[in-house]
């Protein structure tokens, strides 16, 4: 069975079974591998994209369900000025560490970011809050989204020198 | 360039070899290596990094001297593979694709203790393949204590997810449908499956006499004399249940058969152990086997034993197949059949004098074992090592037992058997204080360690000891005082508590005398630019930059001229595995050694290695057999003080606020520390609060991450923070280990909380609502 939908800002069609798993599709057929597997269950938001404008999870999503859509995966976000000032962001907050929530996480704050130019820390938390992250305790990717979006979040933590 | 290869196994606890076999094994490196398709990552982190990049740390170094400009190092940089892994360009294992990929799934078992009767395989097609430990062509059995652990279970099954066969084809489905069809009939044996079943007098005896893998002991000083001039004694019985890593990449693994080399590319902790056990079990010279780590979502201590498997078994099916294979566990199977904290059970008496100081203290240790030892003994010795705490306790006893049971084998989980001690230890002084009338930060405080006084070992302390004024900070920060008196006042309609967990973290450990070599390698090439070698895993604790800094700090180059690649066993030199919170210290100290000596011998245009191995300070006195004397080389202290909310119908908790002071001596980089006590802080917070795992008749029951509750960032408030700086000469640039010490205090500073807000003794983790709900109705606490 044809399925089209829109890829990334691109017309695309796939011949598949219906049922087959968005998160395959896009990882194996489409080579996208930004999106990841993390538990299969729609628990960790490892493998989040948007579809139609709202964070959806792809690992509980058949691609027969996309037909029409549009969506967008991480690939098509990092590239933006939002999606560059995310990272760059990330990388002075030290929000990666092991990096694997992290595309996940910029597509959502990417997401928020579009639809709330200047989130207070609160909605920032709760945005995210379907993202699972093991490694950091979350506190420095809201200060990363925060900073991203040109707003001050004290910064926590201070060191006393010798 | 040669390296040795590895020789004999390694028992990590004294990092003594347990075979006699040492094959010489050199490998030739040529210096400089075509970067191939699993480190196109790293490139592309410099080129992104370059980009988009703020100010590069380029090192000027005109005031540069022997002594550190501690300040410089600290400051924080942009991580090198923040932008890939960030944008989703990192390719981590299951991101690489292989023509003729085979998929494979683990058939295992389902009864917790039981004879293998009979095995019926279904018909296979061509290029379908099951794979059994018969089908090893070396050795089926794990070179570990006991040589009782198989990777394939031949005539009995000794815990529920005992891999039997691995099933190998090209299709998902067709894996599924094979591995359904696998019949297998057991006969099944009587089982145990708590440690207190496992000790029960009439309990069925699944290890040797008495259900026990290990029982150790030590005295330091004299306890029963102390205990006989006490003022006050106190005893009481502590607990802590299983923990799963929940990295948020599972375990998995592709192996490839080619040329008659096996090449396993693996989400790893220690590619060296891997590269030895699968030549082992195939009985090829380790040069047959190249292990490289591709970029790790995360560890913890889970990708250390885990992995050994799943190298081994795609290996087979990727030898008899001809094809490559990859295989991947998924979420519940992760949870379900892989290592996991070793529950406790921890027995504390104290004796204190008239003037409320500890004198004594008699510690017993079970923790919870699996069907098999495996790396259990390492545990042990590290949570009797760190059976004390934070406290200066002249007299201690102590002894450890691991318990065998027909569940799952626990195993390395960050704090290491230190964090189950260390909760039992605040705990038991909460009560304590309790007991004696004295408030409990007071009476922890009082009795702190301080400068002079000696470990529950015996061991010096080394450096400046600052406990004490780590925790009045940690009390100022959050306003300790002010906020027991208020809450206890009970104004507010959800009771509300604030607490405190301290800790004192030794690492690294000491090692000995006979320790295996663990080298870190430096190399030059003509072009001036630099190469880290070591396979030291970077599983987001920030290896990579943080060892790229202390080389350019050292060399005065910009760190965008360092690389350090992947490990690869092909390349990199042994160091046995990353954790044990050794890198920046132990580790990181050769590296600094050998950035100065590269310094001292730099020439342009020239090419030059320097090949480092680790050293230890050499005033440690240690003797093993007896667990006296200078256990670590150094300690790391902390304190964290938590506040909670607790709804008195529901018993829900909500986590109000969290302030942490922290001494890891220098921070290497700012930002990364922080990051580590962060995010070890949750992880803490989660155990100890709401990951609930329990076990029934030998099957885990939340196997999933939507019962296995792991925080939210609706579950963390705002961190305070601070890092005392109090470097330490024996660590590049003054620094001490980070990577566990965080996590053990997070427990007790939220039970604390919890123990203050709901009028109750807490002495078991996590504290679950249901728990704290039971607990207040058995102590008759109404709300």
């Amino acid at each position: 069975m044809k399925i089209r939908f829109n890829l990334n800002e691109k017309q695309v069609e796939i011949a598949c079974d219906p049922t087959k798993r968005l998160l395959d599709v896009l990882r194996e057929d489409f080579h996208l591998t930004g999106s990841k597997m993390g538990c299969g269950e729609g628990e960790c938001g490892a493998c989040t994209i948007i579809i139609d404008g709202q964070t959806a999870l792809s690992c509980i999503t058949a691609v027969g369900q996309v037909e029409g859509c549009s969506i967008t995966t991480v690939e098509g976000v990092r590239d933006t000025a939002t999606g560059r000032r995310l990272i760059n962001a990330f990388g002075e907050k030290g929000a990666v560490q092991c990096g694997f929530c992290s595309p996940a996480m910029l597509l959502t704050a990417h997401d928020l970011l579009s639809k709330n130019p200047q989130p207070e820390a609160g909605e920032i938390r709760k945005s995210i809050s379907g993202n699972l992250c093991r490694c950091t305790g979350y506190n420095m990717i809201i200060e990363a989204v925060a900073h991203a979006a040109g707003k001050t979040i004290d910064t926590a933590f201070e060191t006393e020198h010798e | 360039m040669k390296f040795d290869g590895q020789q004999g196994f390694l028992d990590f606890s004294s990092q003594r070899l347990l075979t006699t076999d040492r094959p010489k094994n050199t490998t030739p490196v040529s210096l400089l290596t075509t970067e191939s398709l699993y480190t196109l990552n790293n490139l592309l982190g410099f080129q992104f990094y370059s980009m988009f990049s703020r100010p590069v740390l380029n090192v000027v170094n005109a005031n540069f001297q022997e002594g550190y400009p501690m300040s410089r190092i600290s400051r924080s940089v942009v991580k090198t593979d923040n932008h890939a892994r960030c944008g989703g360009e990192a390719r981590y294992l299951s991101d690489y694709s292989f023509d003729n990929l085979l998929h494979a799934r683990t058939v295992r078992s389902s009864k917790t203790r039981a004879r293998l009767n009979r095995i019926a395989f279904p018909h296979l097609a061509d290029d379908e393949y099951i794979v059994t430990g018969e089908d090893l062509p070396g050795s089926n059995t794990i070179p570990l204590l006991n040589q009782d652990m198989t990777y394939f279970a031949m005539d009995q099954v000794n815990y529920i997810g005992e891999p039997i066969c691995l099933v190998a084809a090209e299709s998902k489905t067709r894996v599924e449908e094979i591995c359904a069809d696998i019949a297998v009939s057991y006969d099944e044996l009587p089982a145990v499956h708590s440690a207190e079943e496992a000790l029960a007098e009439d309990a069925p005896r699944i290890f040797g006499d008495s259900n026990c893998f290990l029982d150790r002991n030590y005295e330091t000083g004299d306890v029963d004399a102390a205990l006989s001039r006490a003022a006050n004694i106190c005893s009481d019985l502590y607990s802590s249940g299983y923990q799963e890593h929940a990295y948020m990449e599972t375990n998995q693994v592709t192996a490839v058969y080619a040329d008659g080399r096996m090449t396993i590319y693996c989400s790893c902790q220690g590619v060296d152990p891997i590269k030895r056990l699968v030549s082992l079990a195939f009985g090829w010279p380790a040069d047959r086997v190249r292990v490289i780590c591709t970029t790790t979502g995360g560890g913890f201590g889970g990708k250390i034993e885990t992995p050994l498997f799943l190298a081994v078994h795609a290996a087979l099916a990727a030898w008899k197949s001809g094809r490559p294979v990859r295989l991947v566990y998924d979420r519940s199977e992760d949870i379900l059949v892989t290592t996991k904290r070793h529950p406790a059970r921890i027995a504390i008496t104290t004796g204190c004098d008239e003037n409320n100081q500890l004198i004594a203290a008699d510690i017993d240790i079970i923790l919870t074992g699996g069907a098999y030892v495996s790396f259990s003994q390492v545990i042990l010795d590290c949570a009797m090592k760190m059976a004390t705490g934070a406290y200066a306790i002249p007299n201690v006893r102590v002894r450890g037992r691991v318990v065998a049971t027909n569940n799952i084998c626990p195993g390395a989980f960050r704090g290491f058997g230190a964090l189950q001690t260390t909760f039992a230890m605040e705990m038991h002084m909460a009560n304590l204080a309790q007991q004696l009338g004295i408030e409990e930060s007071e009476f922890k405080q009082q009795n702190l360690l301080r400068q002079g006084n000696r470990t529950c070992t015996g061991g010096k302390l080394r450096g400046t000891v600052k406990l004490d004024e780590i925790v009045s900070r940690v009390k100022k920060m959050s306003e300790y005082d002010d906020k027991t008196a208020r809450f206890a006042r009970r104004t507010d309609h959800r009771q509300r508590g604030i607490g405190i967990g301290i800790y004192a973290f030794g690492a690294p450990h000491t090692h000995g005398s006979h320790h295996m070599p663990r080298k870190v390698a430096l190399i030059k090439d003509a072009e001036g630019r630099v190469a880290i070698r070591t396979t030291l895993i970077d599983m987001g604790q920030g290896l990579q930059t943080t060892f790229k800094k202390i080389a350019a700090e050292i060399l005065n180059i910009s760190y965008n001229d360092i690389s350090y690649a992947d490990p690869d066993t092909d390349r990199d030199p042994n160091t046995l595995g990353t954790g044990a919170s050794l890198s920046i210290t132990l580790f990181g100290k050769s590296l600094e050694r050998a950035a100065r000596k590269m310094k001292k011998q730099w020439q342009k245009g020239k090419t030059l290695e320097i090949v480092e191995d680790f050293t230890e300070p050499e005033d440690l006195e240690w003797d093993e057999e007896q667990m006296q004397g200078d256990a670590f080389h150094i300690y790391s202290y902390g304190a964290t003080v938590a506040e909670v909310r607790v709804d008195p119908l529901s018993c829900e908790v909500e986590v109000t606020g969290v302030w942490t002071v922290n001494d890891v001596g220098v921070a290497i980089d700012e930002t990364i520390v922080r990051g580590q006590i962060e995010g070890g802080i949750v992880q803490g917070l989660g155990f100890g609060t709401m990951e609930l795992l329990e076990n029934k008749e030998g099957r885990l029951q939340q196997i999933s991450l939507t019962d296995y509750s792991i925080p939210t960032s609706r579950d963390v408030p705002v961190i305070q923070s601070l890092l005392l700086e109090n470097p330490y000469p024996d660590g590049p640039f003054g620094a001490k280990s980070v990577g566990e010490m965080p996590i053990v205090g997070a427990g007790p500073a939220v039970l604390s909380a919890l123990r203050n807000a709901c009028c109750i003794t807490l002495n078991h983790m996590p504290a679950t609502p249901e728990l704290i709900q039971k607990t207040m109705l058995k102590q008759g606490v109404t709300s």
